[in-house]
């Protein structure tokens, strides 16, 4: 995208003015920025595959790229250094909730449709794929992935009305829907359909418990997914999310059907989230109603604000910080607190990090990472001799 | 079933209690968002927070009934009034980050109270309440009725047409009037914004505080239950019309009423309107029939 630079130098003294009669309504340097646009997205459409070395090199040597590489062979190093389950447990949540968080970004952080009942779509991937797999037999491949085209549907069913809403309301209409389904799927007088407070227990593990191969799994279809947005992010269609983001008008001014493609964001944060719901179900083997709750869709704000607001890579980066530390202050906690208290530890943890969060909105714009980002990216552009 | 008396009566009255309930949340909040433009999402934290206060204090027993409960209407709305100079001001040009800010808010504040209390419930059981202002029964058509629902719709009903006048008639209700109308003219003619929109918001914990204070010994309440008087408080007020004061009373009735005739006298198997199905289908239909609510104001941007 234009930084402020490329901004600075765009010639407002070529703006025509309009004709009134024909009226065009859009003047030269709005016709530069789409230009931009296409060039952008011409530059970065082949984004997701490095398939010819040439652009496997330029992608390493990119900060983005290089860093991208140096931490995906250190987390694949991990199952070497660690043999407890709960570490296992701890890298294996933070994957599931980084595909969740990045979900959360793409529709909020991108395409600016702020939604505070993410945990929707994350549920109701879970129960769909909970459901299939007991009731229904299935293998857990075919029933993520239908869970989740399930959790797509439901998406399209909470998209439709929220496209009239903006802002404020559509944080709030997500946020009831969330506890809508919260309410209903806890309710035992629906058992038949909802399965009431107890939820769906018993299903089989991904890997029988198997830690250390589920960590691959989990980890392979991580990149899978996180790819997958990347590549939406720097495409044509990221482009055009983010135009939304920025002046709604001007995008449906320019010609492109926001409604089309605010559906579309929706479509696909919903899959993506229904995705890390069904991996949440297979990891716990159990699947509660608690899972709409309020603090599920607490997180994926949270983790997306530590890692920087509008890159889908930040959002994997602030799910593995939350999660670590979450963790390394239960373990203090443990340390400090007589073991009475054990039940509150999390509790503790989420306690912080709205603290955490409260501050970071407080002082930042658009998350804590940015300005550190900035920094590296120089940082790396001088080791690297540029 | 309609013809019992005694369903008949209890529906009228907890149906008018809740209202008032209610309408003490939802003007607190429609009266925030109409003057200064914050959504406080951690409307519900309020509510909750003031009734466990009173409930800390009474049952650690360091203070009589009365001092309890007059600390709970001093504690949260300080606690208010602080969020709102270091949290809810700095943010209020974007209005998603007030949104996630008040969120994380009302986490902090339910998790404090998990924190100190355990997930458990005040009010459900004897001895971990504290007792009504009035106890004992009325007798109305043939059915008892605590004395405490009678209290809270004389007190609702005080409350609020205390304020309604207080605003209407006061110099200081007029420059809330005058804030919530045109913030920039209003401080051009010297009033202190900033001020005008923080008394709204210590207004509005105080009234949830005194909703608190007089419901939760009837109905019992969870530290999670702050996310459901939150929604029911954003249906009412969306019903009435943010800004509207007088809608936002008269929605509370529509939804309390709505509420328990559906638990009344429909079937168990579909008490479908005791969840927040009601409440969610009243958002979404008026955001998008009629944003501006059956009485609100011009949409503010």
């Amino acid at each position: 995208m234009l930084d402020k630079d490329e901004i600075r130098e765009i010639n407002l003294d070529s703006v025509e003015e309009l004709d009134i009669k024909t009226r065009r309504p859009i003047g030269e340097p709005f016709k530069k920025i789409i230009q931009r646009m296409k060039n952008d997205t011409k530059r970065f459409v082949n984004y997701k595959i490095p398939s010819s070395s040439s652009n496997l090199k330029s992608w390493v040597k990119s900060f983005r790229g290089g860093i991208g590489l140096i931490t995906l062979i250190l987390i694949s190093l991990i199952p070497l250094i660690i043999n407890r389950n709960l570490y296992y447990h701890i890298f294996i949540t933070a994957m599931i909730y980084g595909i969740f968080a990045a979900s959360w970004d793409l529709l909020s952080g991108v395409t600016g449709q702020v939604s505070f009942g993410h945990a929707a779509f994350f549920g109701i991937g879970g129960y769909t794929c909970g459901a299939f797999i007991k009731y229904l037999g299935m293998d857990w491949p075919v029933a993520i992935v239908f869970g989740s085209f399930i959790g797509v549907i439901i998406g399209l069913i909470i998209a439709i009305p929220s496209l009239r809403l903006k802002g404020p309301y559509l944080a709030l209409g997500s946020l009831a829907f969330s506890l809508l389904l919260w309410q209903l799927f806890g309710m035992d007088s629906l058992k038949d359909i909802f399965f009431g407070s107890t939820g769906i227990r018993n299903i089989p593990h991904l890997t029988n418990y198997d830690f250390q191969e589920e960590f691959f799994i989990v980890l392979i279809i991580m990149i899978i997914c996180v790819v997958i947005m990347l590549a939406v992010f720097n495409s044509k269609l990221g482009t055009i999310f983010q135009a939304i983001r920025e002046d709604e008008i001007s995008t449906e001014a320019s010609g492109i059907n926001t409604t089309k493609y605010k559906l579309y964001a929706f479509m696909i944060s919903a899959f993506f989230a229904g995705i890390a719901g069904s991996l949440y179900t297979l990891h716990l083997g159990n699947i509660k109603p608690d899972i709409f709750s309020s603090i599920k869709s607490f997180y994926p704000i949270i983790m997306v604000m530590i890692g920087g607001i509008a890159t889908i890579s930040g959002a994997v980066f602030g799910a593995y910080f939350f999660i670590v530390v979450s963790e390394i202050i239960v373990e203090i906690c443990t340390g400090l607190l007589p073991t009475e208290f054990l039940v509150i530890f999390a509790d503790i943890a989420t306690f912080i990090f709205a603290i955490i969060l409260i501050i970071v909105i407080r002082f930042t714009e658009r998350g804590l990472m940015e300005p550190a980002i900035k920094r590296s990216k120089s940082l790396w552009d001088i080791l690297l001799g540029k | 079933m309609i013809f019992q008396i005694e369903f008949f009566v209890n529906t009228l009255v907890y149906g008018a209690a809740l209202g008032s309930v209610l309408a003490l949340l939802a003007v607190g909040y429609s009266l925030v968002y109409g003057v200064g433009g914050i959504i406080n999402l951690a409307h519900g934290a309020f509510y909750i927070l003031s009734g466990f206060i009173v409930f800390w204090f009474y049952d650690a027993g360091i203070v009589p009934y009365s001092v309890a409960i007059i600390l709970a209407l001093l504690i949260v709305p300080t606690i208010a009034a602080i969020s709102y100079i270091f949290l809810i001001k700095p943010t209020q040009e974007h209005e998603v980050g007030v949104l996630i800010i008040t969120f994380s808010l009302a986490f902090l504040i339910e998790r404090s109270i998990v924190l100190y209390e355990g997930a458990q419930s005040i009010g459900e059981i004897q001895d971990r309440s504290f007792p009504p202002i009035v106890s004992g029964q009325i007798e109305f058509l043939g059915t008892g009725i605590n004395s405490q629902y009678i209290l809270i719709m004389i007190i609702a009903a005080l409350v609020i047409s205390a304020l309604i006048i207080f605003i209407k008639k006061s110099k200081v209700g007029k420059s809330i009037r005058a804030v919530s109308q045109d913030k920039e003219a209003a401080q051009l003619m010297g009033i202190n914004v900033n001020f005008i929109i923080m008394l709204t918001i210590v207004l509005s914990a105080f009234l949830a505080g005194i909703a608190s204070v007089l419901y939760v010994p009837m109905i019992p309440i969870l530290p999670t239950d702050s996310w459901d008087y939150l929604l029911m408080s954003m249906s009412v007020v969306i019903l009435g019309g943010l800004g509207s004061l007088q809608g936002s009373v008269i929605g509370a009735f529509i939804i309390s009423y709505t509420r328990f005739i559906t638990f009344y006298y429909i079937d168990i198997q579909y008490q479908l309107a005791y969840s927040g199905v009601i409440h969610l289908a009243v958002i979404v239909v008026m955001l998008i029939v009629r944003p501006r609510g059956i009485l609100g104001k011009k949409q503010r941007t």
